[in-house]
């Protein structure tokens, strides 16, 4: 098992190289002059150059780059040319709110989708089962914005039990993670019934029935552990989206996280900033990934001694 | 083999059992009205093609049908003189596993994945007896060592995947017989099987049976695998027995033209055929036979009577009945 945990984690050493590579360059591909945006349009040539040399721009790419690398492994991502804040302090600070904000939106969907999708399948054309459909159709059509929004009118504005927007306390998070997990929950369900009812048909399934064990003990001990390994991946691979995604979310319910920042940042043109998010985004997905490995490991034996 | 029903009372005593299916709105009869016991101790065979309900049957036993779509509809199945068709499902739980255990067909798929063969075994011990966690684990080693399989304690902890077909067929009886089971239903064990694993299979069984006296229904489309289990056999075509007999009297004096067929379609490894004798032909879907017999489309010897009317049972000797107007001169059987 830790061997191939190792292995993984070295196995993402070229990834986050060519990544590297990738958010390096996207400063010197992207059309506008880091300079001017910094120090205005109007500095003249003298201060420009001099600027330039300060700013090491001058340097061949390779030394850039070396010094790029070199400054990111000691954790420093520059300044923001926005608002001249540090920004790997300014990522700590905001990395919090949206990993408290995702965490909490999976913990919705995953509670409210593995347990509808099981209800789902083992009550297959029921009542209930249908409206679940119907419900999970409809929250994966709504928009986000939209969503957000009406919850806030209802339960901020008309009922006033949560704030409408803005960070705090345990209330601030409710109705932004309810408006982030909502249509993972839909896809969750969906994901969760179509997997138990597969796993159902299972000869294994008949096999512990026929020992005389009882119906939900078949159900939580025999399909689930089957059925979930799907499930594990699929919202593994959701967490790594929405970890990046709670971008319209935040900027609905003013949280200050990293979504917002990263929307703030790409119209201001801070570079920094967006070459330092593309980098953490992606090490999120792959960390995420190879948690899911591991837990999936953990699942399905077959994959442990392999 | 001799009879050992001695008892007055058969262990398993299915009469006129029906079990529809529901399919596009319509139902059809899958088993349609079947008959047949099963003395303490006692082999009986059930032959037939694919489709023909054996399998149906045998479910029903264990209650299993998947419903919907199927639906046991009518008849008694009475296993030491209850039926278990009346018994509440808390009841038939603890019929399952311990007094009935089933083996099937595809040993490949029958373990679940994730949990090791021991966990496996140890579940039906953990429901039918007073075992503890490590009394379970010898138990459930002591098993695995009787169906045969090498090195009991390491496989114990395996998984099923690092098995092969055969001893996960072997993991499958030893589950079904832990409990020491006075029936166990055995729905085609061997079809998925290597000829050779097949054969060391059936000697296993063979042996287990001895030493256990637990009598097997033995589910099969092998006549030769019959041949070499079976006290008796019943012959079932589209729903029905047409033919019930001790397994002497059915090879050598087979009476249902069907019968006959499937005899025919043994290849004999002493002539040298062109081509293999054959039952042209399928089986019915059911519900389509309106009248007459069921297999009068496909029998040589079929007269006009048989597609006029249904054929009842007749009773050749005192365990011989065949479903065929051929023996009308017999007395109709009686059950």
């Amino acid at each position: 098992m830790l061997n191939y945990i190792l292995r993984r984690l070295f196995g993402m050493v070229p990834v986050l190289l060519v990544i590297t590579i990738i958010a390096f360059l996207f400063v010197h591909l992207t059309p506008g002059d880091p300079i001017r945006i910094m120090y205005g349009a109007e500095i003249d040539q003298a201060t420009y150059q001099e600027m330039r040399e300060r700013a090491g721009f001058n340097d061949p790419l390779v030394v850039q780059y070396g010094r790029y690398m070199a400054n990111m492994l000691k954790g420093d991502f520059g300044i923001s040319y926005r608002t001249r804040v540090n920004v790997s302090d300014e990522i700590l600070r905001r990395f919090g709110y949206t990993f408290v904000l995702t965490v909490l939106a999976m913990f919705w969907a995953i509670v409210i989708g593995v347990g509808v999708g099981i209800l789902s399948a083992t009550r297959r054309n029921s009542l209930a089962d249908r409206s679940s459909m119907i419900a999970t159709i409809t929250a994966l059509s709504i928009p986000e914005f939209w969503f957000g929004l009406m919850i806030m009118q209802l339960f901020a504005v008309q009922l006033g039990w949560f704030p409408t927007s803005g960070s705090g306390s345990w209330q601030h998070l409710i109705l932004p993670s309810i408006t982030l997990g909502l249509g993972v929950a839909a896809t969750i369900v969906r994901f969760t019934r179509s997997s138990v009812l597969e796993v159902l048909r299972e000869d294994y399934v008949r096999t512990a029935r026929a020992k005389g064990q009882k119906e939900s003990v078949v159900i939580w001990r025999h399909v689930l552990r089957n059925a979930l390994i799907p499930v594990v991946t699929m919202s593994g691979l959701q967490f790594g989206f929405l970890i990046g995604g709670a971008v319209v979310v935040e900027q609905v319910f003013a949280w200050p996280g990293l979504g917002s920042y990263l929307i703030d940042s790409i119209l201001g043109r801070d570079y920094p900033v967006i070459q330092a998010l593309i980098l953490l985004f992606s090490l999120q997905f792959l960390v995420i990934n190879l948690l899911v490995d591991i837990s999936y490991a953990f699942l399905n034996p077959q994959i442990r001694y392999e | 083999m001799t009879h050992r029903g001695t008892d007055s009372q058969p262990l398993l005593d299915i009469r006129d059992l029906v079990v529809k299916f529901k399919s596009d709105g319509r139902e059809f009869a899958v088993v349609d009205g079947i008959s047949f016991h099963i003395n303490k101790g006692e082999t009986l065979g059930v032959v037939g093609e694919s489709g023909c309900g054996k399998s149906v049957t045998s479910l029903s036993i264990m209650q299993l049908i998947p419903t919907p779509p199927g639906k046991i509809t009518g008849g008694e199945i009475r296993f030491r003189g209850d039926n278990l068709l009346d018994l509440p499902e808390k009841r038939m739980r603890k019929v399952r596993g311990n007094d009935i255990s089933m083996i099937f067909q595809e040993p490949m798929t029958s373990l679940n994945p994730v949990f090791t063969v021991g966990e496996q075994i140890d579940e039906v011990l953990d429901l039918h007896t007073d075992l503890n966690k490590a009394q379970q684990r010898l138990r459930s080693i002591e098993m695995l060592t009787l169906v045969g399989i090498p090195r009991p304690e390491q496989i114990y902890d395996a998984y099923p995947y690092q098995l092969s077909g055969g001893m996960r067929q072997r993991v499958m009886i030893a589950i079904g017989l832990a409990c020491e089971p006075q029936l166990l239903i055995a729905d085609e064990p061997t079809t998925a099987l290597d000829v050779t694993i097949q054969a060391q299979i059936l000697e296993l069984m063979g042996n287990l049976r001895s030493k256990m006296d637990t009598a097997i229904l033995f589910i099969t489309h092998d006549l030769g695998v019959v041949a070499e289990m079976c006290d008796r056999v019943v012959v079932m075509y589209a729903g029905q027995v047409v033919e019930e007999a001790d397994v002497d009297s059915l090879f050598n004096n087979p009476r249902h033209p069907y019968t006959r067929g499937l005899l025919d379609s043994i290849p004999d490894a002493t002539q040298k055929v062109e081509r293999l004798n054959a039952i042209s032909g399928m089986v019915p879907q059911p519900g389509t036979v309106e009248r007459g017999c069921r297999f009068a489309d496909r029998c040589s010897k079929a007269t006009d009577h048989c597609f006029q009317e249904a054929p009842p049972l007749f009773s050749i000797d005192e365990k011989h009945i065949s479903r065929c107007w051929l023996d009308k001169d017999h007395p109709r059987f009686a059950s």
